[in-house]
């Protein structure tokens, strides 16, 4: 019986010991609210995709979770999460072809790399291809080397973890990002079939 | 009494084989219900195959192409899924081009017949990798 509140109590001991010691933000956390915090706010109309992005058809994504993350001359871009909560950035690139694709990762993984994207008629036609990527909230887009850019719903600000732009002008940097809990974000921009092989 | 005992044999045959087929009658009428909208069907043209960085995996000509998918095991490199019309006349359908480990995905609408698929994994350091590819009608 000794032995067993004994072990009982360094048991508890080393719970509050780890809890005292885990930062309120942790590499490993996985809350959606802490590593994409616009996937916690609440749905408008605005944030839904137009019917030809058949949401099941890239990933089986979960309409009531896809949020806006804004458009530019050719691309709309939303974030979302598959019914088993993996989190996918969305790109459709409007007329022609009518292309919509997605990335998704478990949200462990997304914490630790980001989404990227580059996607649409082919790396022969920029015009008609749009980059993107969309970084945990802890990471911030001047790690690597991108503007904060705004997006329609004037949410970039809080949740400022989102830059496009048509393949090859962003201009990114590989990143590691030390962060507070010791651990390290990896940041790999990505590049077309043909350009410098990805490491 | 073997006759007997066939024959009570058949007549709980013959009710379990009733039984059986009204509830195979339920459930399919249940999963006709339930049943989501029809989604084009997907059919896999890798399945974690082994592939060395660089290497593409084809479908062939599909009868109808509107989308596909691509994982690669490894977390290292890019991965891509192209759907296109072959040469002459190269034309690329949609393109998704995203780093490797990722659950990728892309279409176009409406599907276009006669169209190919393909997919790619690479990375500077060379190697091999298993990657999973279909493409849906």
């Amino acid at each position: 019986m000794r032995k067993f509140f004994t072990t009982a109590t360094i048991g508890a001991t080393a719970v509050l010991a780890l809890t005292a010691a885990t930062p309120a933000w942790s590499a490993n956390t996985t809350a959606i609210s802490d590593v994409a915090p616009i996937l916690a706010t609440a749905q408008t109309a605005s944030d839904l995709p137009p019917a030809v992005v058949d949401l099941g058809a890239i990933g089986g994504i979960d309409a009531d979770t896809v949020r806006s993350l804004g458009s530019d001359e050719i691309a709309s871009y939303w974030i979302g999460q598959t019914s088993n909560s993996d989190i996918c950035l969305i790109t459709h690139i409007r007329g022609g072809n009518e292309v919509a694709s997605s990335s998704c990762r478990t949200i462990p993984e997304f914490n630790l790399m980001g989404l990227g994207l580059i996607t649409g008629e082919g790396s022969d036609d920029p015009s008609r291809s749009a980059e993107a990527y969309y970084l945990p909230s802890d990471i911030s887009l001047s790690e690597i080397g991108a503007p904060v850019q705004a997006d329609v719903n004037g949410r970039a600000s809080t949740d400022g973890a989102f830059t496009s732009g048509r393949p090859g002008s962003l201009d990114l940097d590989e990143a590691d990002v030390k962060r507070a809990d010791g651990s390290t974000f990896r940041f790999q921009p990505l590049s077309l079939p043909g350009e410098k092989a990805a490491s | 009494m073997t006759d007997r005992h066939t024959g009570s044999r058949s007549v709980s045959s013959r009710r379990l084989a009733i039984g059986s087929v009204l509830a195979g009658a339920v459930g399919i009428a249940a999963l006709c219900l339930s049943a989501p909208a029809a989604h084009a069907a997907s059919t896999l043209y890798a399945n974690d195959a082994r592939i060395n960085s660089g290497d593409v995996l084809d479908s062939g000509t599909r009868p109808s192409v509107s989308g596909g998918s691509v994982n690669v095991s490894v977390s290292v490199g890019q991965q891509s899924i192209t759907n296109y019309y072959d040469r002459p006349g190269y034309t690329v359908l949609s393109e998704n081009v995203t780093a490797a480990g990722t659950q990728a995905f892309t279409s176009r609408s409406p599907a276009s017949p006669n169209a190919k698929s393909k997919c790619s994994w690479w990375v500077s350091v060379g190697g091999y990798a298993d990657i999973t590819c279909s493409v849906s009608d």
